[in-house]
């Protein structure tokens, strides 16, 4: 009987124990093995490049182990840096290498490759000057843990680049894309429904963009029902139950179309009308009461 | 058109006045809900839905309304094919109807304007109160057509081409601040602060002119009211 209590009273202190070990743990955060916080703390760290742009090389050591990436060594993913004084240039950071976590539903170390090479051969995969890369979408791999974008943010992000027109003009993109998609009912319900409107990623997917003429893009004229309106919609599927005419409501090139152009038209006249109106009838109502 | 047995000459039946009612306060219910619908993006629009928790809500006042201004058009057309088959009397008098006079009358109007002649008299309805409710009705039914395409859009896409939705879409838009500028510049002052009224015409509520308010704003319906009656005395005189 004492045994008995004696051996509840001990698993009870272990659990209790056990628990308190658990919570007060130190998380596994990374350690500056190679030393690499001992310049990067310097908040002057900065070079000018030949563009004339200021880079900081500033590192927030205390806010980057907090981060979904805090538990990674520099060299994990700066892997090309190899000796100190560094060289003048690196190589950017691949998101695909494979890295320190093992995945315990694959037992295999985790990896953004899967991800990486469908996001190399999209859209924004291109290797030109323009073309974002990982970090430029998600900066956020620096934010806290669980850290997530929201809707609002995603479209702020898109938008930041294209609307460029300039640049965008130079790869064949329809300018004035920005503008097209603020004109369009699926702003108006974003802003107003509680961010329930379609944003770009909902329609154009998001690593794996692809120009509409490419067969798997779910802008492709064979995919678009799918993506608007099919209960497989690859991103979407708002207009469930829609006529196919009428996943064709909203593109941001029909403003070049005949009867987009005739509805700005037939906007712009009435527009015209109204002021007219308006100054006509306030003289003419001046001059009645004068008489009158 | 009939005089009462107080003086007052009965301009509007109770059926006009109702529907009147109904369409100018589903009107103005429509225009405060739509306008911060229209400038969204504004920050007096976005407080509006804040009072009614969410934009849902609002639209959802706006389309109840809108299909209340749509109910008041196809009434009012009721009524008149109604009252056109059952009654000769309104075949032969058509108040509302455009007439050589009133050409004249708005010439001469102009000419007044500028002290050319001496304003013209007119009839139960002067051509400013017909152009007033021809270029209200006709607005109104362009904005209740529009508007229920977009309440509809689906169905709508199946019956018309993609291209009129965004038409829609824009004339909606553009049209109700057209309808808001004319109701309220043309139709306000030709009816409530019109110089010659001096007073809120409460022909809306109480569906009555004084004598006085007809001779001065209606002089020719006065007296051919006043000259039928005779009419219809001596013609009983007679019969008597």
């Amino acid at each position: 009987m004492i045994n008995n209590i004696f051996s509840k009273h001990a698993v009870l202190a272990a659990i209790l124990v056990a628990g308190l070990l658990c919570a007060f743990a130190a998380p596994s955060y990374s350690k500056d093995v190679d030393d690499c916080i001992l310049c990067h703390r310097h908040e002057g760290l900065r070079v000018t490049g030949a563009d004339g742009n200021v880079r900081s090389f500033y590192v927030d050591y205390e806010h980057y182990k907090g981060s979904i990436h805090g538990s990674a060594n520099c060299r994990r993913c700066h892997t090309s840096v190899t000796e100190v004084p560094h060289k003048k240039r690196y190589k950017k950071v691949n998101c695909g290498v494979v890295c320190h976590l093992k995945s315990i539903a694959l037992k295999r170390s985790f990896s953004h490759s899967k991800i990486y090479d469908t996001f190399m051969t999209s859209s924004h995969g291109a290797t030109n000057e323009d073309a974002p890369g990982c970090l430029n979408c998600h900066p956020q791999n620096l934010d806290k843990r669980g850290a997530k974008k929201s809707r609002l943010e995603i479209l702020v992000e898109c938008s930041k680049c294209h609307i460029d027109d300039k640049t965008m003009s130079k790869y064949d993109i329809f300018p004035g894309i920005v503008q097209s998609y603020e004109n369009s009912l699926h702003s108006k319900v974003f802003f107003l429904e509680n961010s329930s409107g379609a944003i770009c990623t909902d329609c154009h997917s998001t690593h794996n963009i692809l120009t509409k003429d490419e067969k798997t893009s779910p802008m492709n004229e064979r995919n678009l029902y799918k993506t608007c309106a099919g209960k497989e919609a690859a991103v979407a599927g708002c207009h469930m139950a829609t006529n196919p005419d009428f996943v064709y409501s909203f593109n941001h090139e029909r403003v070049k179309e005949a009867g987009v152009a005739t509805a700005f038209k037939v906007e712009s006249t009435i527009n015209f009308v109204i002021i007219a109106l308006f100054y006509f009838l306030s003289i003419v109502n001046i001059i009645r009461i004068i008489r009158e | 058109m009939q005089k009462s047995e107080e003086g007052l000459f009965v301009y509007w039946s109770v059926n006009q006045r109702l529907t009147h009612i109904v369409l100018f306060s589903a009107v103005i219910i429509s225009v405060i809900t739509g306008i911060p619908m229209k400038y969204y993006r504004l920050d007096f629009g976005m407080r509006f839905f804040q009072l009614f928790d969410s934009y849902i809500a609002v639209r959802m006042i706006h389309n109840a309304a809108g299909f209340l201004i749509l109910t008041a058009l196809l009434y009012h057309i009721g009524s008149i094919i109604y009252v056109w088959m059952r009654t000769e009397q309104f075949r032969k008098v058509i108040y509302m109807k455009f007439t050589k006079n009133d050409i004249k009358d708005f010439a001469n109007y102009i000419l007044f304007l500028f002290f050319l002649k001496k304003k013209p008299k007119f009839g139960k309805y002067s051509f400013f109160e017909k152009l007033d409710y021809y270029i209200s009705f006709i607005l109104l039914a362009l904005l209740a057509i529009t508007g229920l395409i977009q309440a509809f859009p689906i169905i709508a896409t199946a019956l018309i081409s993609i291209s009129w939705l965004l038409i829609s879409v824009k004339l909606h838009s553009s049209l109700s601040v057209l309808f808001i500028v004319y109701v309220l510049f043309s139709h306000m002052f030709n009816t409530h602060y019109h110089p010659g009224r001096l007073y809120l015409n409460t022909v809306w509520l109480f569906g009555t002119l004084s004598e006085d308010e007809m001779k001065k704003m209606h002089y020719l319906e006065y007296m051919r009211v006043l000259k039928r009656d005779v009419d219809l005395r001596e013609e009983y005189k007679k019969k008597a």
